[in-house]
């Protein structure tokens, strides 16, 4: 008897997303191994990135742009830290 | 003359005193006197052995301006740009540097004059009858005299020390510093070998300051000598040029100019220091010995996730891995 077996692997969802983060100085000693005075970042705002097709290669490395993202019905948007407050907008200069 | 620079330095996040330094302009005014730039002055040997007393309190002070300026670790002077003391500095050093330049000019001027009228003492004398009323004629006046006040003639060409100057061009940002380094040659030499020592980190971990490491570099590119035993270098690349403003942000300390400092394994990095501007503690008293310079060239070498201890704390944006879950 001939036993016919498919197996579907699925990747693991990997996702790369443009973050906002500030350095902030540990005042004390924190859940597992941060040490007082140590240097920790702070995440707050976040964004998919841009991809070729929406910008040009150029573009497509630097943090996404209000701009295009607002093409598609996106923003920068807020994590816990910032969740009720105002979300960036972020464009290129020069 | 009423130029004078006034620096009083609390240093911020160390809380460490570290001196205080006035540059009182009345000595360069004595000085002036001394190099006959000073209206009306008289020359006679009392005032000779003056200006030599003078000159040594001048000298004294420099040392004590020195000293002072030696004192302030180089990473802090970044602590300074945004206070009121550091402008009112620069702007002191500007004046200070026109009085330099004034002071060159005229001397050019005098000497172009006495080699157009070399041999010639009694139109010399002439010149200066002629016009006696003007200070600078009267400069003219007296050569015997004007040859020992060339041993005064500028504190700046004679009586500060190069290390002085040098260390008062770490506090200038680099448009003073060029506009200061085109003023006269010795200010170009000395601008120079300031941006060269303010930009060794950099220079170190960013660049190929090899010519043959270069050349290396490009043959790797062109795919010359790419054997296996063949030696290699760091293809240098330069980060991006354009700048990234934030606007808006709930949290204003976002908001701002980003410059792309570095790199990392997900792409470029773009920081800004943060404001109000803080720095990451140093241990005090740690001694940066050899092994403890190398780890922090390799450690600049890739971009950290964070700032070294004595930098500043910086907003950074990059890109992340974030595994489905919101950081």
């Amino acid at each position: 008897m001939l036993i016919r077996t498919t197996s579907i692997f699925y990747a693991p969802i990997q996702t790369i997303l443009w973050y906002m983060s500030k350095e902030v100085l540990s005042t004390e000693t924190a859940e597992g191994d941060t040490r007082a005075g140590a240097v920790t970042q702070t995440f707050s705002y976040w964004s998919k990135l841009m991809v070729v097709g929406e910008a040009s290669p150029d573009l497509c490395r630097y943090p996404s742009q209000t701009s295009v993202l607002a093409r598609h019905n996106q923003r920068w948007n807020t994590l816990t830290p910032t969740l009720f407050t105002r979300t960036p907008t972020v464009e290129l200069l020069d | 003359m009423q130029v004078s620079a006034c620096i009083e330095y609390n240093s911020f996040a160390l809380n460490q005193p570290l001196g205080f330094v006035v540059l009182e302009t009345s000595k360069m005014d004595q000085v002036q006197k001394d190099t006959g730039m000073e209206e009306g002055s008289e020359h006679t040997d009392n005032n000779m052995s003056q200006s030599q007393s003078q000159s040594a309190t001048s000298q004294d002070q420099m040392q004590k301006c020195r000293q002072w300026l030696m004192s302030i670790p180089r990473q802090d002077v970044a602590d300074l740009q945004h206070t009121q003391e550091y402008r009112d500095f620069i702007r002191a050093f500007e004046r200070l540097s026109s009085v330099h330049r004034s002071g060159a000019f005229r001397n050019q001027k005098r000497l172009s004059l006495m080699a157009l009228e070399e041999g010639e003492t009694g139109a010399m004398a002439e010149v200066a009858g002629h016009n006696n009323s003007t200070s600078e004629n009267e400069y003219y006046s007296s050569p015997t005299i004007e040859i020992q006040r060339d041993k005064h003639f500028s504190f700046l060409q004679h009586m500060a020390d190069d290390d002085i100057i040098i260390r008062m061009f770490e506090f200038l940002d680099s448009q003073t510093l060029v506009r200061v380094s085109m003023t006269c040659s010795r200010f170009h030499e000395l601008a120079l070998e300031s941006a060269a020592q303010r930009t060794h980190e950099i220079a170190e971990t960013r660049q190929l300051n090899n010519v043959f490491h270069l050349l290396r570099a490009q043959e790797q590119i062109d795919g010359i000598g790419t054997g296996l035993q063949d030696r290699h270098v760091r293809v240098p690349v330069l980060l991006l040029g354009r700048r990234v403003t934030v606007t808006g942000a709930g949290d204003p300390e976002y908001n701002g100019l980003y410059f792309c400092t570095g790199s990392n394994g997900n792409g470029f990095i773009f920081t800004k220091p943060r404001f109000p501007e803080r720095r990451i503690i140093r241990v005090q008293g740690q001694l940066r010995t050899r092994e403890n310079i190398a780890d922090a060239v390799q450690r600049d070498r890739l971009e950290r996730e964070v700032a070294l201890p004595g930098k500043q704390l910086r907003c950074i944006i990059s890109k992340r891995f974030s595994n489905e879950v919101w950081l």
